[in-house]
């Protein structure tokens, strides 16, 4: 019996982007992997399998002060029950629906004691409908299904031209710049794209496009985005402390993610760390290397963020 | 009977065993994963199937002087007199069913359906709607109440009128486990938020809340006077 805790990939899109498409590939696959899967409607899988499992979605506010630490009660209680069937899965997919939030998904794998000792978050997994993500634009669920995503499949790429494609990635870029972005037909992506991808293992804190850090500003008129902050210097333990505190309690609900590592003052390890709202967890990595540039690389996705404040607050963690 | 360390029946189910229950009779009954009840009697060492794994798990068994009820993924319950093993009745609903527990005298058996607490006395007696998922249920001692721990507190129905408005007990938590001593006066209740709560049948509007515990409360019962 392994006592290995179990990935979860959370696959998130509106409905008709791909999402069913993609499940049954997962479970059709030969990638030597038993999945179990989490569904919110039954029918949609046409695959008969038991392990795959409906719930209703239900959230449980956790009243901890913190008003955006929510959870999805249903996923505590179906996990604990297919955890009883451990030995007949080895990664665990987990369907929302096309309106449902993702940060109460997200915040259940580390706000719950029971989930959190037994599974490990893997990725988020986002499809879009290239097509007709057009219409969606003004609906808060689609930006923040692709603002919480760390795999971004821009399906249905047979049906727009390479002109609109090129806009719609860079748009999507614009909103998600950690987010790593494939252009898909049917919902087709090499196994190894979704499954096992490690975008919560803090020794992989931050990948983001390089050529993203590199341009100096970004323009974009939605009210969501990424505001990416590289600076050299070392960073006062403190005073980092007492910014992100404040932070994350006044911005907390507008923050989706954030990522980092930090060259904290007299540490010879880096410092990595990620959040999700008022969530933070964060701890001391490896250590720099000789030729290594000892730096600081944030970046945080959310709404109404004000990238120009952000960085002046962080620039005064410096020692 | 036997001496301790003498293994008296060794079998292997289809998978994990899940639950396991002892009948006054000194029967043991066990299920498994994969959807098997079988019925063990450790002076013959004889075991006998009473359901045949069918791939859905069995999460919950619930054993009363004359019934054997089991219940899970595929969520149908299925019921047997006890000792004889006999079947007697399938009830079936949709999801999976993780919680059921008798009465103290054994007679009315109380389902978790999703928002729903199913009772059955022979048959289905009473649907009782609730808002939100029932994460736990409680009969008191006495039979005469039945508790159900949900996301904002506990619902308690009284068993002489299952259409009576249920009493609410109001908690800013989702109640996880619910344990009621055996007196009846106490009604202690584990929550996802990691604090346990008491609160005592004369004055439920001042409950004792007990914080400070290192996660959420999983299990609690009461015993010898004493809540563990």
């Amino acid at each position: 019996m392994s006592t290995n805790p179990i990935p979860v990939t959370v696959l998130t899109g509106y409905l008709g982007a791909g999402k069913t498409t993609l499940l049954n590939r997962i479970l059709t696959h030969e990638h030597g992997r038993k999945v179990a899967v989490i569904v919110n409607e039954f029918g949609e899988v046409g695959i008969d399998h038991q392990l795959v499992v409906n719930t209703d979605e239900e959230i449980f506010e956790m009243n901890n002060g913190c008003i955006c630490c929510t959870v999805r009660g249903d996923l505590i209680r179906m996990i604990d029950n297919l955890m009883k069937r451990r030995d007949r899965f080895d990664h665990l997919v987990i369907e929302t629906t096309g309106l449902a939030d993702p940060a109460p998904v997200i915040q259940t794998f580390f706000m719950d004691d029971a989930v959190k000792e037994k599974t490990m978050l893997d990725a988020v997994v986002t499809v879009v409908d290239a097509k007709h993500i057009a219409q969606h634009w003004d609906a808060d669920e689609a930006l923040e299904q692709i603002a919480f995503a760390d795999v971004i499949l821009l399906n249905k790429q047979d049906l727009v031209s390479e002109a609109e494609m090129a806009a719609l990635e860079q748009r999507i870029r614009g909103l998600n710049a950690l987010a790593k972005v494939y252009r898909t037909q049917n919902s087709e992506l090499p196994m190894e794209a979704l499954l096992g991808v490690k975008a919560f293992d803090l020794a992989r804190a931050l990948a983001v496009d390089p050529g993203f850090l590199e341009e100096e500003a970004h323009e974009h008129d939605e009210t969501v985005g990424t505001v990416a902050i590289v600076v050299p210097g070392a960073v006062d333990g403190g005073k980092l402390e007492t910014w992100m505190k404040g932070l994350l309690q006044t911005q907390g609900p507008d923050i989706f993610r954030m990522k980092g590592i930090l060259n904290l003052a007299g540490e010879e390890a880096r410092f990595v760390f990620q959040g999700v709202h008022m969530m933070f967890d964060g701890k001391r990595d490896r250590p720099w290397g000789e030729d290594e540039v000892r730096g600081n690389q944030l970046v945080f996705i959310g709404r109404n963020l004000d990238g120009a404040a952000l960085k002046a607050g962080f620039l005064g963690c410096l020692r | 009977m036997f001496e301790i360390g003498e293994a008296v029946w060794v079998g292997a189910l289809g998978d994990y065993c899940t639950a396991i229950v002892v009948h006054a009779s000194g029967l043991w009954v066990a299920a498994s994963a994969s959807g098997e009840v079988v019925m063990i009697d450790p002076v013959s060492s004889q075991g006998q199937v009473l359901a045949a794994g069918t791939g859905m798990a069995v999460s919950v068994l619930g054993m009363a002087a004359a019934f054997l009820a089991a219940a899970g993924q595929d969520g149908v319950v299925s019921l047997w007199a006890m000792p004889s093993g006999r079947a007697i009745d399938r009830l079936s609903f949709s999801g999976w069913i993780d919680r059921l527990a008798w009465s103290p005298d054994g007679k009315v058996l109380a389902i978790v359906v999703g928002r729903e607490v199913v009772v059955w006395d022979q048959r289905i007696v009473a649907r009782l709607s609730v808002e939100t998922t029932v994460q736990d249920l409680a009969w008191s001692l006495d039979g005469r109440r039945l508790a159900a721990g949900v996301n904002g507190g506990v619902k308690i129905w009284s068993i002489e009128d299952w259409d009576r408005e249920p009493e609410v007990i109001r908690l800013p938590t989702v109640v996880v486990r619910l344990a009621w001593s055996a007196d009846g006066r106490y009604l202690a209740m584990g929550n996802q938020d990691a604090t346990l709560v008491v609160v005592d049948w004369g004055a439920v509007d001042r409950p004792w809340v007990m914080r400070g515990l290192g996660g959420k409360v999983r299990h609690g019962w009461f015993g010898g006077g004493r809540l563990w």
